[in-house]
């Protein structure tokens, strides 16, 4: 009986919380429901008479919301394939072996996080101006894949710590190769890890504005959150407009939480000390 | 036809030298137990043989042929490992079935091998189950199984059975041992405990500190040790090991410690000795002393009165911890005795099976 | 310097062909397609909706007579298109016009990034427009507007008002009468005037107003007089004593309040007529005069127009001049009274009679008669940028008008100072050079003596150094370059003066930043940022990971919920609580008030109210990460321990202190460190939440106190120095605390 108080109590002090952590959520979705010169209102409710999905049309017919949105997917898509097949690699060498430079690798990865990232655009730019990546997605591709990298390593590496060498020990004595063993043996006991690598390349990618806005110059190679950017000017702001593109900005990502979010408590083991 | 060879190997990480000097001859068909304390490079030797360690110096040949460089998988041997090292993600008939697949074997002859082995092992009915859902013992037949089906030319056994209670550890003993005479392949099983070695080898490889002290079968290694090491190591309990000297009193050879007195038997001993008195290490297996009480060997000369510090009543025997002087000595005793901690009792030592070993060197003395 | 490009050009280029992924990327490429005989020209320009439009229908036009000349149009942000513009140009690139106002001119001409026009166009062009459309610096033309205006006025409902306000007199009592409490709760409803008065542009006309200009002929600042100081006082009555306008109320609030009828006048530019019409029946008017001095505010007059990228060369360049010559023709300006009424530069198409006949545009020209031109001086940016946060430390009521103007003047000057100081390469700066090139012989040196031993290695663990080598490879490439470019240039005079010239002077920036007060007062600032946040995300983690780590109903859905604030991109969030943050419709005021009955809180004008608002907003995206790793390390510990605990007859709190706590410690450590580390340096919830910092660039942090040294003040040495210094530190941290907790067995 105590048991069940209790439990009542938790349940009940949860929801409040989540009523509050989740109050802006719905109020943006609440402000691209509205007309653009209705977004300061002292009503706290979410959902008026006035309220309608106009935005929303206005939003996929009327704008190039769609291309942006594909250009996005192109993008984040390419980027967490490589995000995944980079950091899963390097986070098994660094995980499994011992060679010279293995310290100062892990280390100066670690490193990249304490620099601002801010400071690293003007000479990103140059770099990518040499290579004429201006206007290209490489460019994009290679920052952002590289950015989110070091934690994806990390994460990736402390996964592999957690699984037995003799796994993959076995498999090459059962006649893989050390590539084989890797691919065949560890990847499918790695899926949660995986997942979680893939998660972050993507979230990388999909919400990123600073570096999209200085190598993407073409309105047709846009990628979201440029595009979203573009309702927001800096005396007139198309709000319900802004809204509406950032509720369906934030949807596929949301999605893949909640898809995922089984996997983010097994596969988050940046943490997880070897022995 | 198929054993292995080790020559002269070396192997070390960074600084620190893991094997000196290996030589080792596996015959084909052999059961060689390698046993020594944990970090005595044993397990190192195995991943050796297995390919999962490089080698600095030395050759290493299987079936005869030099395979210092292959891959583990090329050299056509299986591995079981202490935790068990099953694939979690597939199920156990998949898990036996791993190899054949990698060697692109046709499927029904994947689920001939496989049910073969897993009839062999009593397996067949778990076979569609995930490694996460069987217990310790059918985890342990499942990577039994796993060599079993690759049909290897040597089985390698990494501590197999150290996860596992001890009834469950002398069942799967005993499936092994087997295992072994059907197969009659090679196999060389790596543990620490010295009663596995004592049970299953056709002969022991006792390892310690990277080097080996000695090969031998069970019988070799328990009647002459060739150090004090080995003596220790092997036999249970453990062998009393007692420093002290020879004098020459006379015709007699008698090794005095202490309060201890043991008038020697050989007469060889006389003719050895340059002095007339040396340095020594008296090794007696407890099983070699026996109570005054039962004994039918009576030798007043040489019982000793110790006080019993404890017993352990195993049942058909006891050991009695005992000491003499500052002198500690146990014996294995049948186990009628009413004697309690604290209570005297009259040791017969049986001078016919004494050990010697030399007190600087360690090694065994033979007079 | 080449050479290292070289280098990594020839290493990046093996390592996609040796990945193979040339092909896969490939695939999604779309490079600017450029034919032969087909030329793009790029204009980059921050025009808003309407115009945009126009512009694109113009530039249609353009095209249809001009076969094999396409254009193309980029939009940016002001402020963007500025810093966008000098990295590309930095970088050789770039479109080839730029469209902006006129003030960007200033630090353009001075970089040496767009081409002066005297060469390129005959006198006679020049002269076809007003004289401030042609805009001069330091002797020389550099850009031709297509239109002049930009400039604020009072635009009134005429629903609500019948005749503007003549005076300020007038005004107030207008105001006062108009400002009302509709539905009698106690909070205002209507208001009688709304602008956007925190920003110094929109704040500069009283000043004039009042006297005195706020720059003078030679570009210096003249801030500390008594007009600044009236002008100071008189908006601070306004919101305070008269209480006719909002206490908060940025652009988008005022705007918005006057489109929806809740506010009878608004002080906004030409540029929002678009926006207003078929909305509001509006009429416009100047500025009203102050009636204590009985003189005119004076609003500032700038022009829009093109300039030409330094770096268009040959055929290009003649076409961009031809463009550029149509874009700024009476056809095009008059297209443009039509569509969006702006006032015209070309003198043609001001005595065209369409532009005669247009009511608007005539009393427009007599508003601009009062008007000043925008200096184009780019000392203008420390003006602003000193202006702005006195202004806002007086509306915040941290200081009095008179030291505010004075302190005003001291601030614009230092800055002006700082931001054209060119420190010369003396003997240090030959050391550095000398230093530099011993440590790249070294480098060269041990790689060359180690050589053997690595390759020794390498085919010893030849699988470990290829699985690695790719992303190693990635991670230098982007990290690498831009790390050593920012340690040579911390090291260097690089800014605004010496924008294609810079060279090494040595450590002269850590110095100025070391002994700079302001450093550390922001450094305090960020560590008190990072120890509230870091301690939040922990402990709020820790706490619902605990409490969800039960047997509850719904877990699944509960914690997935918890979650969300992880998964929303961090800008919208960002921008959303600013929203959330309004003193008068923001949600939480609201709540606030409603719940619990307090009085509105001022969260985005006052420093400390600001600086908790971005805190607040950063835990709120910040708790789910520790939670997640917290609910791992939970599941890790074993059932049994809390049971045996229960034995011992631990209580509920002694068993989480003593078994929970160290058991999740493993796994938290690494977090927290990644954390503090994020924490300190995420700049964008800060810059988006607080709008770079204000009130009075109070609420920076580091990381956004950098951005603004090198982006808005062009100090890109004094910001490559901070930001190694902030690697330092964070370095510093990272292994002192993972020496303290054992960590650094997790490498």
């Amino acid at each position: 009986m105590r048991k069940k108080i209790e439990t009542l109590g938790i349940l009940c002090l949860l929801i409040l919380f989540i009523m509050a952590i989740l109050y802006p959520a719905l109020n943006i979705i609440s402000v691209s429901l509205r007309s653009d010169d209705a977004f300061q209102t002292r009503s706290l409710t979410l959902w008026t008479d006035e309220s309608s999905f106009k935005s929303y049309f206005t939003l996929f017919l009327e704008t190039k919301f769609l291309t942006w949105m594909k250009n996005s997917f192109i993008v984040s898509f390419v980027v967490t394939l490589t995000g995944v097949v980079l950091a899963s690699t390097s986070g098994y060498a660094l995980s499994r072996f011992n060679f010279i430079g293995k310290k100062a690798v892990l280390f100066s990865i670690l490193m990249t996080q304490m620099f601002p990232a801010t400071m690293l655009l003007l000479p990103f730019f140059i770099l990518l101006a040499k290579f004429e990546l201006i206007n290209s997605y490489i460019g994009l591709i290679i920052i952002y894949s590289s950015t989110a990298l070091p934690f994806c390593v990390w994460q990736m590496k402390g996964y592999y710590d957690t699984v037995p060498p003799e796994l993959e020990e076995s498999a090459r004595m059962d006649g893989c190769t050390r590539f084989s063993a890797f691919t065949k043996i560890i990847l499918p006991v790695s899926v949660p890890a995986l997942v979680i690598t893939a998660l972050f390349s993507f979230m990388a990618s999909w919400s990123e504005y600073v570096v999209a806005s200085i190598v993407l110059q073409d309105p047709e190679l846009y990628t979201l959150p440029l595009g979203l950017k573009s309702f927001q000017a800096s005396l007139a702001t198309q709000w319900g407009l802004y809204a509406a593109g950032a509720v369906v900005v934030s949807i596929p990502v949301t999605i893949l939480f909640i898809f995922l979010s089984r996997f983010l408590v097994s596969g988050l083991t940046i943490g997880s000390v070897k022995g | 036809m198929s054993g292995v060879t080790l020559k002269s190997i070396y192997k070390s990480f960074g600084a620190q030298t893991i094997l000196k000097n290996i030589s080792l001859e596996v015959n084909s068909g052999e059961f060689m137990v390698v046993v020594g304390p944990s970090g005595c490079g044993k397990s190192t030797l195995l991943r050796i043989i297995a390919g999962l360690e490089s080698i600095e110096n030395g050759d290493v040949y299987i079936d005869g042929h030099k395979k210092n460089k292959d891959d583990p998988s090329k050299r056509e041997v299986a591995m079981v490992f202490q935790n068990y090292a099953l694939y979690p993600t597939m199920t156990v008939y998949e898990n036996l079935a791993f190899s054949q697949r990698i060697r692109k074997r046709s499927k029904s002859e994947i689920q001939e091998r496989v049910m073969e082995s897993a009839k062999k092992l009593r397996i067949d009915d778990l076979l569609d189950r995930k490694p996460k859902e069987l217990s310790g013992g059918q985890r342990q037949r499942v990577a039994l199984g796993r060599a079993l089906v690759r049909k290897p030319k040597v089985f390698l056994f990494d501590e197999p059975l150290s996860n596992l209670d001890a009834k469950l550890r002398q069942e799967m003993r005993f499936e092994i041992k087997k295992l072994h005479s059907q197969l009659n392949t090679t196999m060389i099983y790596v543990t620490h405990d010295q009663t596995e070695a004592m049970t299953m080898a056709d002969r022991i490889c006792l390892m310690n500190d990277g080097v080996i002290e000695q090969v031998g079968t069970p019988q070799e290694m328990y009647n002459n040790p060739v150090n004090t090491y080995v003596s220790r190591f092997i036999g249970m309990p453990p062998i009393n090991l007692i420093e002290g000297e020879i004098n020459i009193e006379g015709d007699q050879a008698i090794f005095v410690s202490d309060e201890l007195k043991i008038f020697l038997k050989n007469e060889r001993i006389r003719e050895k000795l340059s002095r007339n008195s040396q340095k020594i290490i008296l090794g007696v297996r407890p099983q070699d002393l026996h109570d005054n009480y039962f004994s039918e060997i009576k030798d007043i000369k040489n019982t000793i009165t110790a006080t019993v510090d404890f017993v352990e009543n195993l049942g058909s025997t006891a050991i009695v911890h005992t000491h003499k002087g500052n002198t500690q000595i146990s014996g294995s005793i049948k186990s009628e005795t009413s004697i309690k901690p604290g209570d005297s009792i009259d040791l017969i030592i049986d001078v016919n099976s004494l050990h010697f070993f030399n007190q600087a060197t360690n090694e065994r003395v033979n007079f | 310097m080449k050479n290292i490009i070289k280098i990594l050009q020839y290493i990046f280029r093996s390592l996609i062909v040796t990945k193979n992924i040339v092909f896969l990327i490939s695939i999604f490429i779309f490079f600017g397609c450029q034919s032969s005989n087909e030329i793009t020209i790029n204009i980059w320009h921050q025009m808003l909706y309407e115009n945009r439009k126009a512009l694109r229908e113009v530039c249609d036009k353009y095209e249809e007579s001009h076969t094999g000349i396409n254009i193309n149009l980029i939009y940016r942000e002001t402020e963007e298109l500025r810093s966008n513009f000098q990295s590309a140009a930095l970088g050789g690139s770039g479109p080839e016009l730029i469209y902006g106002p006129s003030d960007q001119v200033g630090p353009f001409a001075i970089m040496g990034i767009i081409k002066p026009l005297d060469d390129l166009f005959s006198l006679s062009y020049f002269d076809q427009f007003l004289s401030n459309a042609v805009v001069k610096f330091d002797k020389k033309r550099w850009m031709v507007g297509d239109g002049v205006g930009n400039h604020l006025m009072l635009i009134y409902n005429k629903n609500m008002v019948s005749s503007p306000p003549k005076d300020t007199d007038e005004l107030i009592q207008l105001g006062k009468s108009l400002t009302k409490d509709l539905d009698d709760d106690g909070v205002i409803d209507q208001f009688g005037l709304v602008w956007n008065f925190t920003e110094p542009f929109f704040y500069v006309p009283w000043i004039g107003g009042f006297g005195d200009w706020f720059i003078d002929e030679s570009g210096k600042p003249h801030l500390d007089t008594e007009s600044n100081e009236n002008a100071f006082a008189f908006i601070k009555s306004l919101r305070d004593k008269h209480k006719i306008i909002p206490k908060e109320c940025d652009y988008e609030t005022a705007n918005a309040l006057f489109k929806t009828e809740r506010a009878a006048m608004i002080i906004n530019g030409d540029w929002s007529w678009g926006d207003y019409m078929g909305k509001v029946d509006f009429g416009i008017a100047k500025l009203p005069r102050i009636s204590v001095t009985g003189e005119l505010p004076t609003p500032i007059v700038s022009t829009k127009g093109y300039s030409i990228n330094a770096h268009t060369k040959g055929e290009k360049l003649h076409h961009t001049v031809d463009l550029m010559k149509y874009l700024t023709s009476p056809e095009v300006q008059l297209h443009y009274v039509r569509r969006l009424n702006t006032q015209p530069s070309s003198l043609a198409a001001l005595d065209h009679p369409e532009v005669q006949s247009n009511v608007l545009l005539k009393q427009n020209a007599d508003i601009i008669k009062n008007g000043k031109p925008m200096p184009v001086v780019p000392e203008l940016r420390a003006i602003w940028d000193a202006l702005r946060g006195e202004y806002q430390s007086v509306l915040a009521g941290t200081k009095e008008p008179h030291s505010a103007a004075i302190e005003s003047q001291r601030k614009a000057e230092e800055q002006i100072k700082t931001m054209n100081l060119v420190v010369q390469p003396g003997s240090q700066g030959k050391f550095i050079k000398g230093l530099l090139g011993l440590i790249i012989v070294g480098i060269i040196l041990v790689l060359w003596k180690t050589k053997e031993k690595f390759l020794f290695a390498f085919r010893e663990n030849k699988f470990a150094y290829l699985m690695i080598l790719p992303a190693f490879a990635g991670i230098m490439i982007v990290v690498l370059f831009p790390f050593v470019y920012n340690l040579i240039i911390s090291l260097s005079n690089f800014s605004l003066r010496t924008f294609k010239n810079w060279d090494l002077i040595g450590f002269y920036h850590f110095g100025t930043v070391l002994s700079d007060i302001r450093f550390y007062s922001v450094l305090g600032k960020t560590i008190i940022w990072t120890l509230i946040n870091v301690s939040f995300h922990v402990s709020l983690g820790v706490f619902l990971a605990v409490l969800i780590n039960r047997t509850l109903p719904a877990k699944k859905t509960l914690r997935t919920l918890l979650i969300i604030p992880w998964a929303l991109p961090q800008y919208i969030a960002a921008l959303t609580w600013r929203g959330m943050f309004n003193q008068e419709y923001g949600s939480i005021n609201l709540i606030l008030n409603k719940f619990f009955n307090m009085s509105p809180v001022q969260w985005l004008s006052q420093p400390i109210e600001a600086f908790s608002a971005c805190i607040i907003t950063n835990i709120w995206l910040g708790f789910p990460f520790m939670m997640v790793v917290a609910l791992g390390g939970l599941q890790s510990i074993p059932k049994e321990m809390y049971e045996a605990s229960q034995v011992d007859g631990a209580s509920r709190w002694q068993q989480f202190c003593k078994i929970t706590i160290p058991m999740i410690k493993p796994v938290m450590l690494p977090a927290i460190i990644l954390g503090t580390v994020w924490t300190f340096n995420n700049i964008n919830v800060v810059w988006l939440v607080s709008n770079g910092g204000e009130p009075s660039d109070l609420t920076h942090i580091l990381v956004s106190y950098v951005y603004k040294a090198a982006f808005n003040l062009y100090r890109y040495g004094y910001a490559a120095a901070l930001s190694m210094i902030i690697f330092i530190i964070l370095s510093a941290f990272m292994v002192s605390f993972m020496r303290k907790t054992k960590l650094e067995a997790i490498v």
